[in-house]
Order: structure tokens, then sequence, then C-alpha cells
């Protein structure tokens, strides 16, 4: 019974919260911009 | 054929008198002959300019505006295009949402411009997002008084005379009359049934004042002869790295690879409330600056200066300066009027009052982060903006090459002085071609637009003789 309900967590997680995450984690990559010799270069915050 | 004196021969076979020889009256000339129609051009330079000629373009410049045209207008057989740029592309359907006629009405004559300018029919757009498309310009390599000056000397459908100027119409009841020239230092009157103003961006408007004021009643009072009068502001907006293969090769058989285009898309014309606007860039136009950006990259982006390498290696990174051609804002204060003093012909000098608009730097600004952040989210490259146009400073404006409005085209004669037919409103026979009519500037060089709306004239005005 309690193995039948951590699969289905297991199982929400997964179907619900995973591409949440995904979608948090690729917000991460924003726009920075950063001044150099009188130009603003619009960068990712990856870069 | 070609004269210096209009007193050799006999006019009166020719219903069309045309002032100017520039791509506008000279294609018209030329269309008109195809349809059995002789006309006279009115030139006041020679075959080709001298340094005496350009000083009658000396006008005195108020605003934003630094030089004047004696520089960048020619006085000579074939006008301006004696020295332009060669760059063609049409006005996009959205440009001509103010004016009385679309682009549909200028498409029908797209492929015979095209012919006398020598370039292909097909401009070819690509989608990048809603916001922006790559473009394709056709580089024109006629000399309009190089490519037709054999023609024009042998035909007797067009005269050409040369050295003489134009001063002004005169006539009444609502009817050009004649015109008076100055020929050989001579006075003359000459008269025809239609009268075609060809004269340029700047002459268009000078000449049509002054024949306003010699002519008391004959043109409205209200018509707005010099106003809004435009240029496309032309600016460094800032410089960039790009993946050629990711954004600039959506054109399959792109003619010319050295430039690549982007304009802005109807959609972001609207988010902006305002001005369009084109960005080109030049790769390789410097190795220096090439290196210089790239040094810059590799200092604040780490991480992304590691993917340059691999463009490099891949020769898909396409670096330089971005320019920024932008549309201009119609303004009913900037605008030709008549000086005190007068020039060695007794016509008034021009004053031009010319300011940018904050709408074109608030444009400019916009568009340039539109772009820059396209690239970032879709990695196409990086971009940056110059501290001028993101601080909204300044408009460090490269040159005014391109002179428009003046007389521009509505069916209002309060706020246009030519209708849909490029008739000036309230006069029946008397026409304008050129820049002048323009009644918004699109973000695209003008003359293939000049040369669409000369053709245009010229079916019309045989419709008008056949009546």
């Amino acid at each position: 019974m309690i193995n039948n309900k951590r699969k289905l967590l297991k199982f929400f997680v997964l179907v619900f919260f995973y591409p949440i995450l995904n979608i948090a984690l690729a917000q991460k990559n924003e726009i920075k911009i950063i001044k150099i010799n009188k130009n603003c270069w619009f960068l990712s915050t990856d870069d | 054929m070609i004269l210096n004196n209009i007193e050799e021969i006999d006019i009166s076979n020719y219903p069309i008198i045309i002032i100017g020889s520039g791509p506008a009256g000279l294609s018209l000339a030329l269309s008109l002959e195809k349809k059995n129609i002789k006309s006279i051009i009115i030139e006041a330079g020679d075959i080709e300019y001298s340094e005496k000629s350009q000083t009658y373009y000396a006008g005195k410049i108020t605003g934003d505006i630094e030089e004047d045209f004696s520089s960048n207008r020619l006085r000579q057989f074939g006008g301006t295009s004696g020295h332009w740029g060669g760059w063609c592309c049409p006005l996009e359907e959205y440009d001509l949402k103010q004016w009385p006629i679309k682009k549909k009405d200028l498409n029908i004559y797209l492929n015979d411009a095209c012919s006398v300018l020598e370039i292909d029919h097909e401009f070819n757009k690509a989608k990048i997002n809603e916001d922006f498309n790559q473009v394709e310009f056709k580089f024109s390599k006629v000399k309009f008084n190089e490519k037709y000056y054999n023609h024009v000397t042998k035909t007797k459908n067009i005269i050409l005379l040369l050295n003489s100027q134009f001063l002004y119409f005169k006539g009444t009841n609502k009817l050009i009359k004649s015109g008076v020239i100055l020929s050989n230092k001579k006075q003359k009157e000459i008269f025809s049934k239609f009268f075609i103003l060809a004269s340029g961006g700047v002459e268009n408007s000078r000449l049509l004042l002054w024949s306003r004021e010699n002519n008391n009643g004959l043109f409205n009072k209200d018509l707005p002869i010099g106003n809004y009068w435009m240029i496309h502001p032309w600016l460094i907006g800032g410089s960039g790295l790009i993946s050629k293969k990711k954004i600039a090769n959506r054109i399959q058989d792109l003619e010319n690879e050295d430039l690549l285009f982007f304009g802005t898309s109807e959609n972001l014309k609207n988010k902006n409330n305002d001005l369009g606007g084109l960005l080109y860039m030049r790769p390789f136009e410097d190795v220096k600056l090439y290196k210089k950006f790239i040094n810059d990259i590799l200092c604040i982006a780490p991480v992304y200066g590691k993917k340059i390498t691999r463009l490099i290696a891949n020769k898909d990174l396409k670096c330089g300066n971005i320019f920024l051609h932008m549309e201009d804002k119609k303004e009913f204060n900037n605008k030709i009027y008549l000086s005190n003093q007068k020039d060695e012909f007794g016509i008034p000098k021009y004053i031009l009052n010319y300011k940018f608009s904050d709408a074109v730097l608030n444009s400019a600004k916009y568009i340039m982060e539109s772009f820059a952040t396209t690239c970032v989210k879709n990695d196409y490259g990086r971009i940056s903006i110059v501290e001028d146009i993101i601080n909204l400073k300044k408009i460090r404006n490269l040159g005014a090459n391109h002179h428009m409005g003046g007389t521009i085209i509505g069916d209002d004669y309060k706020r246009s002085v030519v209708d849909s037919n490029l008739n000036v409103h309230g006069i029946k026979n008397l026409f304008i071609t050129g820049s002048s009519v323009f009644k918004t500037t699109g973000h695209a060089n003008p003359t293939l637009t000049i040369v669409q709306l000369s053709l245009r004239l010229s079916e019309y005005i045989k419709n008008k003789i056949n009546v």
C-alpha cells in the first residue's frame, strides 16, 4: 500500500513538477546587459 | 535630342514639359516616349556637374542637419543618380498605409521600374520572428546620364534642354499656361499642355513656392508646400556578432552576401506605436573592428567566447557595425521655405528647418533592444547598442542623403500638395513626381519607388491626353 502511494507520488512529481522545474531552470538563462567601451552588450546570464 | 537653346526647334508638338532630368523626370520621359508622347526636359545643369553648378544647391539649414546640399545633390543630366548608392528595395505595404495609393498600385510598375534600373524584380523576404524579417536589396549600377545619353541624343521624341534654369510657372483659372525659363541668358516663356515638376527633394518645394509667390491666387494658399520634409535618419545602432547560418541564411541565393539587411515588421512597428527601421551589417568591413568586438566578448562573456571560436572555425561568424536606416517622423514644422536672398537666377534661396523628432531616437532604441534580445533568446548571436541610443542621448546622423516630402501626396489639400495621381491640388495640368511626394519614408532607399511613381504618372498622362 505504502509502496503504491510512493509510486503514485513519484508519478505526480514527474508528470506535473518536472516540466515546471524545467521552465524554472530555463528562465535562469535571462538577459544581462554589460557596458564596455561605450557599447552595451546584450548577453545571456549563461554567457 | 540634346539642345542648349530652345529657339532651335518648334516646341508646339511637345505636349509635356518636364522640369528635371533625374531618375524621376527621365524615367517619365522614357515611359511617355514608349507611348508615343513627346516631351521636353528642362535641365538646369549640363551633361556633367561643375563646381559652379553645385553652388546653386547651397542654402541655409537650421536644426539638426549639418551639411548643405551642394555636395550630396548633383545638378546635371541624370541628376543625383550620378553618384547614388544604387541600393533598391520597394516600400512595404504598411509604409503606404497613410498614402492614397497602395502597394498594389505601385506593384503594377515594379517590373518596368526594375528594367529601368537594370535589377531583378524578385525581392525576397524571410521571416526571422514576429518582429524582424531578413530582406533583400538589389544593387543597381545604372547612372542615368551614362545609360541614357546615347538614346536621348538620337531620339526626336525627347528634347533635353540643358543649361536652362526653370524659374516659375504662370497661369490663371486653375491652369498652368506656361513655364518661365532662363536659357542662353534670356528669359523665355514656354507653353504646353502638361507640366511636370521632377527636380528633386529640395528644388520641387523651392520652385513651387516661388511659383506661388509669382501667381496671385493660382495656388491655394493652404497647400503645405515645403512642409513635412523628411530624410532617412542614418546612424550606427551598435555592433555585433551573428551566426549567418542561424539568422542570415533564410533567403536562398542572396544576390549580395556582403551586406545583410534586417527590416522591422509591421508587428514591431505597431508594438512600438511609431517608426520602423532597417538594420544592416557589412561583415568584415574592418578587420581591426572585428578583432575588437571578439576581444570585448571574450572579456565579458567567456562561455560565449568559446562558442565564437567554434563559429569562426565553421566560417559562420559575421561581425561588424550595425547600421540603422530609420523611417522618419512626418512633422509639419520640418520644412523648406524661401529666403530673402536670391540666387543668380533671381530665385530665392531655400531655408530648411529640420529637427529630429524624439520618436526617431525612441524608436531606434526600441528596435535595437528588440533585435539584441531576439539574438540572445534564439542564440543567433550577440549585439551591443551604442550608449547614445540606449541612454536616449542624441542621434549622430551619418548623412542626410535621401530628401523626401515637401510636396506630399494625400487627399486633403490642407495636408498634402498632390493627389493620388500626383496632380497638384487645384491645378488641372500640373504634376509632381519624385521623392518630394512621399507621405511616409519607410526604411527602403527611395529611387525604386520614385521610378515606379513616374511610370504610373506616365500612364495617367497618356489617358489624360487621349481624353
